[in-house]
């Protein structure tokens, strides 16, 4: 293939970007009514690649939106609801004893319900740690070990966890490590009344998703191959890279807001995840590079889940969201 | 890169251009008019051209500095367009990334030139502009007002004009004066001109109003005076240009002639013996032949400082010294008269003796019509300078330098002719500072003015009396007595003068 041709082959790639974002909003929105960032910020995960915590009390549509996103996606699609009595191996699979054709007894492993590319976990802070703990490896190396065996997971694979914040009974909270693994915590607002009256409205004609699929996983690979093409600039990079370690207390460096109120900061995985979804975010607002405002608008998403206010922050009534805009505020000072 | 971002650039590379001359010129004008400015009220020393040479040397190096102060690097520049722009880094990324090749830079690329093209492009960095014209007209105005502005002027203080009344004392003092010069021995006509000069002054100080008036009338009375004792004083320029010859006896006889330093009491004996001593002088030669050119030398030197000076042929002392150098008389009693070159000729008949004799004989011959001649000189000279002194005195007015021999500094140490040096009145010239004893003080008894030493008898015989019959301290009686020892002691002074 000469340059030429490589070049309109780009060019095709760049289109279909456009267009396929596009379609897929589109069609979400057949099923979910308003949560217009929420599917913004999903598309923008799933583009890049990274796993997706929903957090918001029940009946806002969490479930319906992801089960409506894995019909657009059209790639195998699993639900595992997440239960205390959830065992690890329900989650990944595991070896079962069977006779071959020869009537032998072998060990064969039985995949669980990672196996998919999009899963998912619904009410994922219902299981037990060590059921969570089972999602780690798959949701960071996309393959699973059971016995020492390792089995990969087909591309693209994302988690799409959800949880509830009001019923803390019977829960158990994500480990820090497992949090980590989600590029993005959003937060699923309760509809305005428009929006519920649409919902309403919708549910009277029938509960199922209508939504069609319009996207395939090697056309998301495509997608995300191409934003990860989109140049960011030094000042853009390294600004990024202080907004993240600016939420670690224990530097001398971090802000003022960070020293008070911020117990821990946020990993490395946070800058990259910023990074990464900042390309996409710019593909799909039409532009061809990372500005700072992609890096602020993400910067609740990545960061909320990842860095953990302290006592004070809570006594002045202060929410993760505000302690990230007061680190933004004052990081941009010194741009 | 952009096109847009080139346009924009060299819009740029223009401001900062147009910002460094308005800025250098700004400064440099300032400069020049505030050296203009503060040479014109002499607060510093420069000529206008340095001023103006130093104005084009800040023009140029504030410019250039400004020049490269506000360098702005295409870096610098994405950045500030991006921030002011919106531009979400679209020009950062352009510059960072243009030599990189692949579809999306070259979508970047063309994304942010759009964006660029749509900058309204008149707006871009004219901010802040204002402030450099601000500062080149003030810069401007300041060196318009270094030529626009000049010091004022600053007018001659203003002296109130005192009102003058002149008192009675006063006018008795100076009808004393007057009738002083009049009755003094002074060659006429100069006499009735320094009278005249006092009446007139008397008649315009009766009049004057003001000390202004008062001191104009006073300053061409002094005028007038001191051009009259000028005039009547010709023997001065003589006793200059007998002391300008190089022999001894010729300066001696200069010496000789100088009545300034003749006391007021014994004059006469003081000229005796400075013509002994230019006798003495002459008979210091051993030869006839030397005595013989000694005596042409002296007559010649005679002959010639009465030429060159002003005195008048008719002037006793013009007489008197011509017969010195050149007589040749003999008298019908048989005594003759030799002058200079007539010894000088005789010398070798006479032989050294007799010719010492005939000398001998022509200066006892000449001895008093020299001192009458002279004598007139010091009246004409003292009459004058007295005149002007007491004009001082009593209205308090500047006295003129008075002149005297150039040898007068040198033998004296005092030639101000200023009033302490002179006190001596009725043609008293010279003498010590010692206030004389007949200078004519006012005696408020009397009304009249009368010699200092008698009303300093009058009031010490006054004074005597009150201490013997009052109840003074002995404290005081001590004191005042002691004053008047003082002044007494004073007058002893003067008298082993």
């Amino acid at each position: 293939m000469n340059h030429t041709e490589n070049n309109t082959a780009e060019m095709e790639r760049v289109k279909m970007f456009s267009e396929k974002v596009a379609k897929v909003k589109s069609e979400l929105k057949k099923d979910v009514v308003g949560q217009t960032d929420i599917i913004e910020n999903v598309i923008i995960a799933i583009v890049a690649g990274g796993n997706v915590l929903l957090e918001g009390v029940p009946g806002v549509g969490k479930t319906r939106l992801v089960r409506s996103l894995g019909k657009v996606l059209s790639l195998p699609f699993s639900r595992i609801q997440f239960t205390p009595d959830l065992m690890p191996s329900d989650v990944t699979g595991t070896n079962i004893v069977e006779k071959d054709e020869n009537g032998k007894l072998v060990t064969k492993f039985r995949p669980g319900p990672i196996f998919a590319n999009l899963v998912l976990a619904d009410e994922i802070n219902r299981a037990t740690p060590k059921t969570q703990s089972a999602m780690l490896e798959v949701m960071q190396e996309h393959k699973v070990t059971v016995a020492n065996t390792s089995y990969k997971i087909d591309e693209p694979f994302f988690v799409l966890a959800t949880e509830n914040p009001i019923e803390q009974d019977g829960t158990y909270p994500l480990p820090e490590a497992q949090m980590d693994r989600f590029m993005f915590k959003l937060i699923v607002g309760f509809p305005s009344a428009e929006e519920l009256s649409s919902i309403v409205k919708m549910t009277q004609i029938t509960m199922a998703e209508t939504a069609e699929a319009v996207i395939n996983g090697k056309e998301i690979l495509d997608m995300r191959a191409l934003a990860s093409a989109v140049p960011v600039v030094d000042e853009v990079l390294s600004y990024t890279v202080n907004l993240v370690s600016n939420t670690h207390p224990e530097l001398e460096t971090s802000t003022a807001s960070t020293k008070k109120y911020v117990k821990y900061g946020a990993s490395p995985r946070a800058a990259q995840g910023l990074i990464t979804a900042a390309k996409v975010r710019a593909l799909m607002s039409g532009r061809y590079n990372v500005s700072y405002e992609d890096i602020n608008a993400l910067a609740y998403p990545v960061l909320r889940h990842r860095i953990k206010i302290n006592y004070t922050a809570i006594n002045d009534k202060l929410t993760v969201d505000d302690v990230i805009s007061m680190i933004i505020k004052e990081t941009k000072k010194v741009r | 890169m952009g096109e847009n971002f080139s346009k924009l650039k060299s819009r740029a590379l223009k401001i900062r251009l147009l910002k460094s001359v308005l800025a250098g010129v700004a400064v440099g004008l300032l400069c020049a008019g505030m050296l203009l400015l503060l040479s014109k009220f002499e607060v510093l020393a420069f000529t206008p051209i340095l001023a103006l040479a130093i104005g084009a040397a800040v023009i140029l190096l504030m410019g250039t500095a400004v020049y490269f102060l506000l360098y702005t690097s295409d870096k610098t520049l994405a950045k500030r367009l991006d921030r002011q722009y919106r531009l979400n880094e679209k020009v950062q990324t352009m510059l960072a990334y243009k030599d990189k090749e692949g579809i999306i830079y070259e979508l970047q690329r063309e994304d942010a030139d759009a964006s660029l093209a749509a900058v309204p492009k008149k707006s871009i960095s004219f901010k802040r502009l204002w402030i450099y014209i601000l500062c080149f007209m003030i810069g401007a105005a300041v060196f318009t007002a270094s030529f626009v502005l000049s010091p004022e002027e600053t007018p001659p203080p203003v002296v109130p004009d005192e009102p003058f009344a002149i008192t009675e004392l006063q006018i008795a003092a100076l009808e004393e004066l007057i009738k002083h010069v009049e009755t003094s021995e002074m060659a006429s006509p100069y006499r009735e001109n320094v009278a005249q000069s006092l009446y007139d002054l008397l008649d315009e100080l009766k009049l004057a109003t003001t000390e202004s008036e008062k001191d104009a009338s006073l300053s061409k009375a002094m005028d007038a005076i001191y051009e009259q004792t000028g005039l009547s004083s010709s023997a001065l320029e003589l006793m200059n240009a007998l002391w300008s010859y190089d022999a001894d006896s010729t300066k001696q006889l200069a010496k000789a002639l100088n009545y300034y330093e003749w006391p007021t009491a014994n004059a006469s004996e003081k000229f005796s013996g400075n013509i002994t001593d230019v006798r003495t002088e002459l008979a210091l030669v051993n030869s006839v032949t030397e005595t013989q050119v000694l005596f042409i030398k002296v007559s010649s030197n005679i002959t010639e400082a009465l030429t060159k000076s002003k005195i008048e042929p008719t002037d006793p002392l013009c007489t008197v010294l011509t017969r010195l150098a050149t007589a040749n008389e003999t008298k019908e009693d048989g005594t003759r008269v030799y002058g200079l070159s007539t010894l000088s000729a005789l010398s070798e008949t006479l032989g050294a003796t007799d010719t010492q004799r005939e000398l001998d004989a022509t200066f006892t011959a000449l001895n008093s019509e020299l001192f009458g001649a002279l004598s007139q000189h010091a009246e004409n000279t003292g009459t004058g300078e007295y005149a002007m002194t007491r004009l001082s005195e009593l209205f308090g007015c500047q006295l003129p330098k008075f002149e005297r021999p150039q040898f007068y500094e040198s033998s004296s140490g005092d030639s101000s002719g200023s009033s302490g040096s002179d006190e001596g009145g009725g043609g008293a010239i010279g003498g010590g500072a010692v206030y004389g004893s007949d200078d004519m003080v006012f005696d408020p008894y009397t009304n009249q003015y009368v010699e200092y030493g008698t009303i300093l008898d009058k009031y010490y015989a006054l004074m005597f009396g009150k201490l013997q019959d009052s109840d003074y301290t002995d404290e005081e009686k001590a004191a005042m007595e002691k004053y008047f020892d003082i002044l007494y002691g004073g007058f002893d002074q003067e008298d082993e003068e």
